[in-house]
């Protein structure tokens, strides 16, 4: 039976710290403010990062782990199974995906397998989770591999922003430019898919947001899985929660928090919607 | 007199000594010259908009449209102001007015061509249609005279090849009607071709904005002639032209706009050209002795003032930077474009509208609103102007829906109308668009957005009456929930407060301000600071309409 170690990057947002339990390894990406280095979520809550912004004038930068962290985290797995899958965040989006390859390649001697999850945030952690769950389960390589590329084009993620700013200052927009506006009380809905922030719609108050999140994903499809995501406000949750359950009676919700690599580009006052659809 | 009677058809339409006898249709009296500039005036009036769209230079000194149908309003006044009734004196009028009442390249340029056709009709008390063909060649080459370097593919070749028809049509053309349908054809010809006689308007995929609205003048001639009415009548005309004059090809630098009247000059025409011409670019020098109307493009507008008030008296000055148009308008280009197949065609008045919408990724705005409704034309040449393969729009006032479904049937593109009553609906339909959604799926998210938002309009009575059971006197100030009249006050602070009142505040959200064109920033953060302080839990923001007659606008969502 062959041991799977399974990697991913801190911006997979994991569901009641789902990874401690598969025993996921978990590189950080980190956050450069005013000279600063912040590894994500091991030197800074999200709830401390939302409340510097404010008392910040610089914007914080974002970067992809170094490849030292990827080759220290293969090297020390490799000892203990046979083949490492190393699933990360969309290519598109960070280099995060590029250094692990790198990485992989120095290292790993054919055993490291790197996935671009096209995702992130809860999304990219369900994936990491199913590839560990199947591992636990002695699953065979090759089936967990086809396993999780065939969840990929599946997932759906949905995150409804207090301001499009962040997303403009890291210059990750892309077409959500188009959701730009004169208008301040515009809080962008977007969709990450296939690797790539896409707009989908604009709304002006909280509650809409929310009435329009849970629409949107209930639109996409029947969900087998479906989490909730928050930046800094956990009390978004429940009111989320709430309405997903009028139209999900019986479903559970997993809750996660965004972290402060993701959160840097998304700004506070995010909330979000990750599902998996069925086959 | 002279004539130009066919030699086909003796006496049939000669004009000459016994032209009180001549047959309906075949002269034109002092009285016709007068009702065809006025209705020129009416009709370009009516489609300055589409013709302003045609605008794909940076740097319009004005807007071709509006400068047209201005310099022939001024045109029409002083004909209608010339009480002999001579043709020849009604046209000079005319030539006239249009010159002290010219603005901008095309406006002066136009002031040219009735010049030109004044001459022609010099000494004439009516007009034969061999006349008023010398009156078409005249015109034009009082045009070409008028430009420093004429360039073809603008106004100046439109009125140049209409001319051309003119002379070869009459000789074998007994009516004016027929005369100038000839001629119109000839210019719907000339006007097309310019897309592909100046690069600037090949690239643009358009047609010269001066040539349509030489088009459009000798169109509404036809009409009068026919005894056709001037007014919207749904049907497209040649959409999408580009004012492009002639001078602006090819300039480099922006510098200012220049323009000035100058009355009793020191100088000759020519050599003020002259000069002109020496110290900038677009150079337009015309009048007389008594009045000449400069119009130049330079880095230092000191140079042409300083000048012109050295040689006359320098009355009606204007000077633009047209750099900063130019970065404003790069500014105003829609985001939305490329990220979905689907434009938005959004009506609405005033510069703050304009760019609320444009900035939410409208493709293109209409003109229009509460006393200014657009014609079909006006949105079918919006529809025109823009690509995407399907278009919503968005009318936003109640009084233009009925316009908005004509354009929507005559269009052969696939148009809706989400029938939007209110800037303030318009605003949350476009909000509401859905970058992923179809066409039907986005009309019906548009239509819920606008239904969930409440709109309060105010403005001042304009005189007193009994208004839905409501007594109001002149001047008070009202205020309109959804159209309905639902507060009257003293002041407009007490009618917008008074209507917020009347749509559940304590439910509400967001309310945004939108102020008029003539609310000082400072009255429009008073009313803000008041609601906030009315209704804590509500976010209050501000932005500016800058519509006519309503102080304020406010969406309450």
């Amino acid at each position: 039976m062959p041991r799977i170690g399974v990697v991913t990057d801190s911006t997979a947002d994991f569901p009641a710290a789902a990874h401690e339990r598969l025993g996921i390894e978990v590189v950080p990406l980190s956050v450069t403010w005013d000279g600063d280095t912040f590894r994500d979520k091991v030197d800074l809550t999200t709830a401390d990062f939302y409340a510097m912004l404010p008392r910040r004038v610089s914007v914080p930068k974002t970067s992809a782990p170094a490849a030292g962290l990827f080759e220290a985290a293969y090297e020390r797995l490799l000892g203990r199974v046979d083949h490492v899958i190393s699933v990360h965040l969309a290519e598109k989006l960070s280099a995060t995906c590029d250094i692990a390859r790198g990485a992989a390649e120095r290292v790993g001697g054919g055993r490291v397998t790197v996935i671009d999850s096209r995702q992130t945030t809860m999304c990219l952690a369900w994936l990491a989770m199913r590839a560990a769950e199947l591992g636990g389960q002695g699953a065979p390589l090759d089936q967990i591999l086809d396993e999780v590329h065939a969840w990929i084009p599946r997932l759906r993620l949905y995150a409804v922003l207090g301001t499009l700013e962040y997303l403009k200052k890291g210059g990750r927009i892309g077409r959500a430019q188009a959701l730009m506006g004169a208008l301040l009380n515009i809080k962008p809905l977007l969709a990450v898919r296939d690797g790539e922030v896409h707009p989908v719609e604009r709304v002006r108050s909280s509650s809409a947001a929310m009435r329009r999140l849970v629409d949107v994903v209930m639109s996409q499809g029947k969900p087998l899985r479906v989490g909730i995501l928050h930046g800094g406000m956990p009390e978004v949750l429940e009111q989320l929660e709430r309405l997903f359950t009028e139209r999900l009676p019986g479903q559970t919700f997993e809750r996660t928090e965004i972290g402060i690599v993701l959160g840097t580009h998304a700004g506070p006052g995010v909330m979000g919607a990750a599902c998996l659809l069925e086959e | 007199m002279a004539t130009a009677s066919p030699p086909s058809q003796p006496g049939a339409d000669r004009p000459g000594a016994e032209h009180l006898e001549s047959p309906p249709g075949t002269i034109v009296t002092a009285s016709h010259v007068r009702e065809a500039v006025q209705a020129a005036a009416a009709w370009l009036e009516l489609q300055a908009a589409s013709v302003n769209a045609l605008n794909v230079f940076p740097v319009p000194d004005g807007d071709t449209g509006t400068n047209m149908s201005m310099t022939l309003r001024a045109a029409a006044e002083a004909a209608a102001a010339e009480p002999r009734e001579e043709a020849c004196r009604v046209a000079l009028a005319a030539a006239q007015g249009a010159l002290m009442g010219a603005r901008g390249n095309s406006g002066v340029i136009l002031s040219q061509l009735l010049r030109g056709f004044a001459e022609a009709a010099a000494g004439k008390v009516q007009l034969s249609v061999g006349d008023l063909a010398d009156g078409f060649v005249r015109a034009a080459e009082a045009g070409y005279r008028s430009v420093a370097r004429p360039v073809e593919g603008t106004i100046l070749t439109v009125a140049r090849r209409a001319a051309r028809a003119a002379q070869r049509a009459a000789p074998r053309t007994r009516t004016v009607s027929k005369l100038l349908e000839r001629v119109l054809r000839a210019a719907d010809q000339a006007v097309a071709e310019t897309t592909d006689q100046l690069d600037v308007l090949r690239s643009a995929g358009v047609v010269d904005a001066g040539g349509q609205g030489y088009r459009l003048i000798v169109e509404a001639f036809w009409r009068t002639a026919c005894g056709k009415p001037i007014e919207a009548s749904g049907v497209a005309p040649v959409a999408s032209q580009a004012l492009v004059a002639a001078q602006h090809v090819g300039e480099a630098g922006l510098g200012f706009c220049t323009e000035l009247l100058l009355r009793d000059p020191t100088e000759t025409v020519e050599s003020i050209r002259a000069f002109m011409e020496s110290v900038g670019e677009s150079v337009i020098v015309v009048g007389d002795g008594s009045l000449v109307r400069v119009h130049v493009h330079v880095l230092r507008p000191g140079v042409p003032l300083d000048y012109a008030a050295e040689r006359g008296t320098l009355s009606k000055i204007k000077v633009e930077n047209m750099q900063l148009q130019y970065e404003a308008g790069k500014e105003a280009a829609p985001a939305g474009e490329g990220i979905s197949h689907i434009g938005v065609i959004a009506v609405a008045p005033g510069l703050g509208f304009e760019s609320v919408f444009g900035s939410l990724g409208a493709a293109t705005v209409v003109e229009g609103g509460q006393t200014m409704n657009p014609s079909v034309q006006d949105i079918l040449a919006a529809v025109n102007r823009v690509g995407y393969r399907e278009l919503i729009l968005l009318p936003n006032n109640a009084n233009i829906l009925m316009a908005a479904q004509r354009a929507a049937e005559q269009t052969p593109r696939a148009l809706r109308v989400v029938p939007t009553r209110s800037l303030p609906q318009g605003v949350a339909a476009l909000l509401a668009f859905n970058y992923e959604a179809d066409l039907e799926i986005n009309v019906g998210l548009m239509q819920d957005a606008a239904s969930r938002v409440a709109s309060i309009e105010v403005t001042r009575a304009v005189r007193s009456a009994q208004v839905q059971g409501w007594q109001v006197e002149r001047g008070q100030s009202l205020g309109l929930l959804d159209g309905d009249l639902v507060a009257v006050a003293e002041d407009v602070l007490g009618a917008v407060i008074g209507a917020l009142a009347r749509c559940q505040p304590e439910t509400r959200e967001i309310v945004t301000i939108y102020s008029g064109a003539d609310v000082p920033l400072a009255r429009a953060e008073e009313l803000a600071e008041s609601i906030r302080a009315t209704y804590p839990h509500v976010e209050v923001e501000l932005a500016e309409g800058g519509q006519p007659h309503y102080p304020y606008i406010l969406s309450v969502e």
